[in-house]
């Protein structure tokens, strides 16, 4: 089952034209809530096609506002950045379903130990969420002071170190604009040229994005 | 007369033995000091190939928000792809593109050089419209025969 669990876009044509034409065999979506709610009335339902939109959030919290990542998680799949490391820990070792998002911003807090917690913490209900398109912006930007190969070896990491421990990884794009819109098959490319086998890409792009989808509905 | 017919065949044995773990230990000398002597009457370029072309298909799928030129497109994604690439991996890749058809928006591309430059040239086809704002290239399917890559261009639309 092929799924993107987080899409950026905030129009209701580019949505369309992204599950149209650029994944055509596309069977879960991941939205942003408030987005969803526009495009479901009248847009999506012209499709005749079955996919399953998820209702997402994304929040930014440190150690003291971790309860935004919480709120309303009954009716919004959301997604959490940590801002510090205290923050990240506590949401390895709490007994909820918690999404860590890991962008540019976040990588240097969500590393291998905090991936260790995750597998200490017991429980399959903590998943990593990789969002590609940030870091693909500054990869391709003009700036000589982003150390891409950096940045590369230390998500290759996360990956590796999340796959061997049998933490739950997903990789979604993200995209947020139309002229930039990322699908699954170039996911699949980025993580082939970072050395992953098929089994590894299948299990980060199919697999784990179900479970995820099977635990939250467990959960409500 | 048994007994020392046992010595000798004990001796032998220890001999091979021996001679055994003195070949293990020296391979690497053994070899390389081959190696050299090979090098020395020049029979390198007979016996190893130093450079080894693989040639790829690429069959992508193109998606434009409006319609453009087939000509314009084709050039742009030539320039994007290889202003991508960057001179140096240029040298060893080389990436054309051997047919497009905005009908079915599909596009064959060819890659010639090292094995390496397969990678190379999907990851650059797949990011070019990033930096280039250009149409979206997605790789589908890669083969070294070009007819098995024809089969598919109808392959979903």
């Amino acid at each position: 089952m092929k799924a993107n669990m987080f899409l950026a876009l905030n129009r209701c044509n580019d949505i369309l034209f992204y599950i149209k034409f650029v994944d055509g065999d596309l069977h879960v979506v991941g939205l942003d809530s408030s987005i969803l709610t526009e495009c479901l009335i009248d847009e999506v339902n012209k499709l005749d096609r079955d996919i399953l939109f998820v209702p997402r959030r994304i929040v930014k919290a440190d150690e003291q506002s971790l309860g935004k990542c919480f709120e309303f998680s009954e009716s919004v799949l959301i997604g959490c950045i940590p801002l510090d490391t205290g923050g990240a820990r506590r949401l390895a070792k709490i007994h909820k379903l918690s999404v860590v998002v890991v962008i540019p911003t976040s990588i240097r807090i969500v590393n291998e130990s905090q991936i260790n917690f995750m597998h200490q913490s017991g429980g399959r209900n903590k998943y990593i969420e990789i969002h590609m398109q940030p870091f693909l912006k500054t990869f391709t930007a003009p700036n000589l002071n982003v150390l891409i190969e950096k940045s590369f070896y230390l998500l290759g990491n996360i990956i590796e170190r999340a796959l061997k421990l049998d933490v739950g990884i997903i990789v979604s794009t993200a995209s947020s604009e139309r002229s930039e819109l990322l699908s699954l098959t170039h996911l699949d490319i980025i993580l082939f040229y970072m050395g992953f086998s098929k089994r590894e890409r299948r299990l980060v792009m199919e697999v784990y994005p179900t479970e995820l989808l099977l635990t939250w509905l467990s959960y409500r | 007369m048994i007994i020392l017919l046992i010595y000798i065949a004990l001796a032998s044995l220890v001999l091979s033995l021996t001679s055994i773990v003195i070949v293990v230990l020296l391979y690497r000398d053994i070899y390389r000091s081959i190696s050299s002597l090979i090098d020395e009457f020049g029979l390198t370029l007979t016996t190893r190939r130093r450079y080894r072309k693989v040639k790829r298909y690429i069959l992508a799928k193109v998606i434009c928000s409006d319609n453009i030129d087939v000509k314009k497109l084709g050039e742009d994604i030539k320039r994007h792809v290889n202003s991508f690439l960057g001179q140096v991996v240029r040298m060893e890749c080389n990436l054309t593109i051997l047919s497009l058809r905005p009908d079915v928006n599909r596009a064959i591309f060819r890659v010639v050089g090292s094995s390496i430059c397969i990678k190379y040239s999907l990851v650059a086809l797949s990011l070019q419209h990033l930096v280039a704002g250009s149409c979206i290239v997605i790789p589908l399917r890669t083969s070294g025969l070009l007819s098995r890559i024809k089969k598919f261009i109808n392959y979903k639309r």
